[in-house]
């Protein structure tokens, strides 16, 4: 009898499991790049080359200008990130000062806000709520007076406040009912409560708080470009390790699995005719002991996958090609290098 | 983080430039060749003109009515092979002579090198077409007799006196699409030993021609809001012969120009405007005796440049040049030259104010040992505080291979060495401007051969063709350093290719066709690879195109005046690896003119018909220019 139950659930299985795969896509999308690297290549100020390739990581395959690809139009902007929340995914781009949202497997597109963003940078997200970092229209000597930080109804894809930050917005993250923001021009990070969308408090770390990370234990990590790595208790909004590293540009990754951070530096060549870049690891378990794993030139982003323990390092070629994507052991080996789009700055990796 | 990418944002600081090019109507009259020199122009109070042999160059001179008020960004674009990078309709225009930057080419205006100090580059979209009278387009390197920048070529517009009896004056007045009018008005008075020319200059256009949007879905029709150009200026010149054979030259220039900048398709919303305003003095005397001549120049440019009401550029420069040439036998003459130049900077784009001098020396020698061979051997050594520039040398030769009342074939052969001093922008931009930069450096070597054909009075023919070779070694590159970008003498580029240049004139029915075929090939190629991830190594330069062609062919019967061109700009690389590229595109230009002359008159009509195909097209990634537009014009002339 069991046997029998057994195999007609098998049957029953077996045959939803098909008629799923046969529907339409709208009743259970599997998009060409649902398992994968997605990289975010920010291009160059003058062509707004940016665009996203799509590299699979069992076929080794590149797959080049994906967003072009599916739409039939350039991205035509800077790319500066993509994030992937609730299946679709959020391309900000900051030369046009709009977002367009795509099905995050699909790369289809889906909407665009282009109203109330200026110079938009990093986006986070909680339920249909987003975040977006923006520096705000220039004043006439370049800097930063009037940044803001954009809330956004996902649901309608319209900004309904802004919240006016410190200068320079750069990462953004959500922990708990919590945002944090780093003021890239500044030594503070903003708290803003996602209830009332209003700023509750700043911690004081070090000068140039870029990109953020969480880790397993609930902390929030921030490399500061001043030279300097802060972990944060986001319910106390209190520091609770410090890590001083010279030259750092403010990328960040974190291996969730080993709970391993990497960090990027930059400093000149001898003889100003480079940068040199070196790739930075360290655990959280014990974050002083910091180890160079990785050097080379023109560095401009990296990012590890969890699932591989590979990271994928970005050089950008000074943009003035195309860049080239790195990719090495936590050991510091070469594994290999394919060539990706213009300056690529990101990874997600899915 | 690439939020301010100097190279491309910087305030553009502009130099306008007045030509008055014209084209010639190439092949010759009813006379033998014999009697026609279109090989070597000698121009007056340019001593240099004489010893130009072996270089390929191409002459633009006599009023013609197919480019009345144009800039010579629009003539560059239609008569010669040469690429004109625009970024926009209206907007910044620069030069890419076989395959080399903007940065590459030298404006020589009466003299004066008058590519703008902070940016080292010529915007050939302020030099309205009726700067000087006499235009030339020498192809290639040229820093012994003209200096810094002429690595790929060089630019040279010079104002005479006409010396007609009669006064002569000239209205232009035109309206085209977009909103867009320009006027021109031009008098000469004077008699055989003085002469005043004025001519002055106003054009405005709104600019809003309709593009397609490409970045937003479906690809919307939309206007451009923010791009409309004026420009105005005056020339005023004194001719004065102060004695049989001495004359004083005073050529002043004055313009100025507003632009909302257009902005690319990525960027719509941009807000960038740029204010321009130059005045350019030029006193030239010269003095001829029996066996010398000597020729004293002094030179006063001021360029002032506001970029957003915020950022302001002003620069001025002061030169003096003497020249004194001897003929030493009757088969050598020679030129010893020296100039003094100093240049004053203002500009809040750099942490102070900067002031520098500049001189150099120069010798020309002429040899002329058979009617049928001439060769040259020029030498300039330049001099500034703060760095040493290599020494330029040059050497040509020009060899008639045979000359009867029919035919003309003649072999050029040209061999020097040029180079191009770090602009200040490169030296002194706050932050980044590096100091320690040297000059950049090229050799070239080039063979040409000419083959003119007069066929009794009905048919003339004329075919060029220039193969050249050219490295160029300290190029200026500008490269991210963390949040900011700064320029390194990093990389090598070795530039070789071919000019080709095909004309006749045909009398056919009762009335003339004029034709002129030029292609130019152009292999540029990047020796450098900035790590060992790069894959430029050799690739081609981007935005040199491998090809381009312009075709123009017109018909003259009566008065009436038809013409048609087609340029064919050859893709583009935007990438040095050259995995990303643009499109060429071909455009097609109209006119139709029809003249009436009285005595002493006369009145033209002229109907323009731009970009007759409706073609889309990107001179450069993203930046929309007009579809088909017309213009109306009427020109009235007396004398």
């Amino acid at each position: 009898m069991m046997k029998h139950v057994l195999m007609m659930l098998t049957v029953i299985l077996v045959v939803v499991h098909f008629y799923g795969c046969n529907q339409d896509d709208n009743v259970m999308p599997s998009g060409k790049y649902e398992n994968g690297v997605m990289i975010i290549n920010e291009g160059n100020f003058s062509d707004a080359d940016g665009s996203v390739s799509f590299y699979d990581i069992d076929t080794e395959e590149i797959h080049l200008k994906i967003f072009e690809k599916e739409n039939g139009r350039p991205f035509g902007g800077l790319l500066q990130s993509v994030t992937v929340h609730n299946g679709k995914a959020y391309l900000i781009d900051n030369l046009g000062s709009k977002i367009e949202v795509v099905e995050a497997g699909t790369f289809k597109w889906i909407a665009t806000l282009s109203e109330d963003l200026s110079l938009p940078r990093f986006f986070a997200a909680i339920d249909n709520k987003a975040y977006v970092s923006n520096w705000g229209p220039y004043a006439p000597d370049f800097t930063s007076p009037d940044s803001y930080i954009a809330v956004i109804d996902l649901d309608n894809m319209m900004v309904i406040k802004k919240i006016v930050v410190n200068s320079a917005p750069e990462g953004i993250i959500v922990v708990g009912e919590k945002l944090f923001v780093s003021s890239q021009a500044t030594s503070e990070i903003s708290v803003i409560d996602t209830g009332t969308d209003t700023i509750t408090g700043t911690v004081p770390v070090g000068f140039g708080p870029a990109q953020f990370v969480a880790d397993s234990q609930g902390r929030i990590w921030v490399a500061c470009t001043g030279g300097a790595l802060y972990a944060l208790n986001p319910v106390t909004e209190e520091i609770v390790a410090s890590v001083e590293i010279e030259n750092l540009t403010g990328r960040i990754s974190i291996n969730q699995n080993t709970q391993s951070i990497y960090l990027l530096t930059s400093t000149w060549a001898p003889d100003y005719s480079y940068t040199e870049n070196t790739v930075v690891a360290l655990n959280t378990a014990n974050p002083d002991e910091v180890s160079n794993i990785f050097a080379t030139r023109n560095l401009y982003g990296l990012g590890v996958d969890s699932a591989s323990g590979e990271i994928y390092l970005a050089n950008s070629n000074a943009f003035l090609g195309n860049g080239t994507i790195i990719k090495i052991n936590p050991d510091g080996s070469e594994i290999g290098n394919f060539a990706a789009g213009r300056g690529p700055n990101g990874f997600i990796f899915r | 983080m690439n939020t301010h990418n100097t190279n491309v944002s910087v305030p553009l600081a502009l130099l306008s430039f007045l030509f008055q090019v014209v084209i010639v109507a190439p092949g010759f009259s009813q006379d033998s060749l014999q009697t026609h020199t279109l090989e070597e122009v000698v121009i007056y109070g340019m001593p240099s003109s004489e010893f130009i042999t072996g270089s390929h160059r191409q002459y633009f001179d006599s009023l013609d009515v197919l480019f009345p008020v144009s800039t010579l960004s629009d003539l560059l674009q239609t008569l010669t092979p040469v690429y004109i990078k625009e970024y926009g309709s209206y907007m910044l225009s620069t030069i890419s002579l076989r395959g080399t930057g903007a940065g590459h080419t030298s404006t020589i205006w009466n003299g004066f090198n008058i590519n703008s100090s902070t940016l080292g580059i010529t915007d050939f979209s302020q030099i309205p077409v009726i700067a000087g009278d006499r235009l030339v387009l020498h192809y290639g390197g040229a820093s012994a007799l003209y200096g810094s920048e002429s690595i790929g070529g060089s630019v040279i517009i010079q104002s005479e006196g006409h010396w007609n009896d009669s006064p002569s004056l000239s209205v232009y007045q035109d309206a085209g699409s977009f909103q867009t009018y320009r006027s021109r008005v031009g008098l000469r008075i004077g008699n055989s030993r003085v002469e005043s020319s004025t001519r002055a200059y106003h054009s405005y256009s709104k600019n809003n021609f309709s593009f397609n949007n490409i970045l937003k879905p479906g690809s919307p029709v939309e206007r451009q809001q923010h791009a409309s150009v004026w420009q105005t200026g005056l020339f005023q010149d004194i001719y004065w012969k102060t004695g049989t054979r001495s004359q004083l030259s005073v050529n002043s220039w004055y313009h100025h120009s507003n632009r909302l900048i257009q902005p690319t398709i990525a960027n719509t919303a941009s807000t960038d405007v740029q204010e321009d305003e130059n005045l350019r003095l030029a006193v030239s005397f010269q003095h001829t005796a029996d066996l010398d001549r000597i020729n004293v120049k002094a030179g006063y440019l001021h360029d002032y440049m506001l970029f957003n009401n915020v950022f302001n550029t002003t620069s001025n420069q002061q030169i003096l040049q003497a020249t004194w040439s001897r003929k030493i036998t009757s088969a050598v003459k020679s030129t010893l030259g020296g100039s003094w130049k100093n240049v004053a900077v203002e500009t809040n784009n750099y942490a102070g104010s900067v002031i520098e001098n500049h001189w150099d020396m120069y010798l020309w020698i002429k040899y002329t040992p058979f009617r049928i061979w001439e060769l040259a051997l020029n030498i300039r050594q330049a001099g500034a505080s703060g760095f040493r520039i290599p020494l330029a040398p040059a050497i040509g030769s020009s060899l008639d291979l045979m000359k009867t009342n029919s035919h003309l074939i003649l072999w050029r052969l040209t061999a020097s060495g040029n180079y191009r001093i770090p602009t200040l922008n490169d030296r002194y931009w706050n932050p980044g401007g590096n100091p320690e930069l040297k000059p950049e450096q090229s050799w070239s070597v080039e063979s040409g051969f000419r083959w003119q054909y007069l066929h009794s009075t009905e048919t003339t023919f004329t075919s060029d063709i220039t193969l050249y070779n050219m490295w160029v070694d300290n190029w200026i590159i500008w490269l991210p350093q963390g949040s900011y970008w700064s320029p390194q003498n990093l990389r090598e580029v070795r530039s070789s290719g071919l000019e080709l240049t095909f004309s006749g004139i045909h009398h056919v029915f009762k009335g003339t066709i004029d034709w002129t075929i030029s292609y130019a090939f152009t292999r540029s190629v990047n020796n450098t690879n900035l790590d060992e991830y790069d894959r430029s190594d050799g690739k081609q330069l981007p935005f040199v195109p491998l090809h381009n062609l312009s075709m123009l062919v017109y018909y003259n019967l009566h008065n009436w005046k038809f013409s048609i061109s087609e340029n064919y700009t050859g893709d583009r690389f935007i990438t040095t690896d050259n995995e990303d590229a643009i499109d060429g595109y071909l455009l097609t230009d109209m006119k139709i003119s029809r003249q009436v002359n009285w005595i002493k008159e006369s009145l033209l009509v002229l109907f323009e018909f731009k970009n007759v195909l409706n073609k889309t097209y990107y001179n450069l990634p993203l930046r929309a220019m007009p579809g088909r537009n017309f213009r109306l014009g009427l020109m009235y002339n007396l004398n």
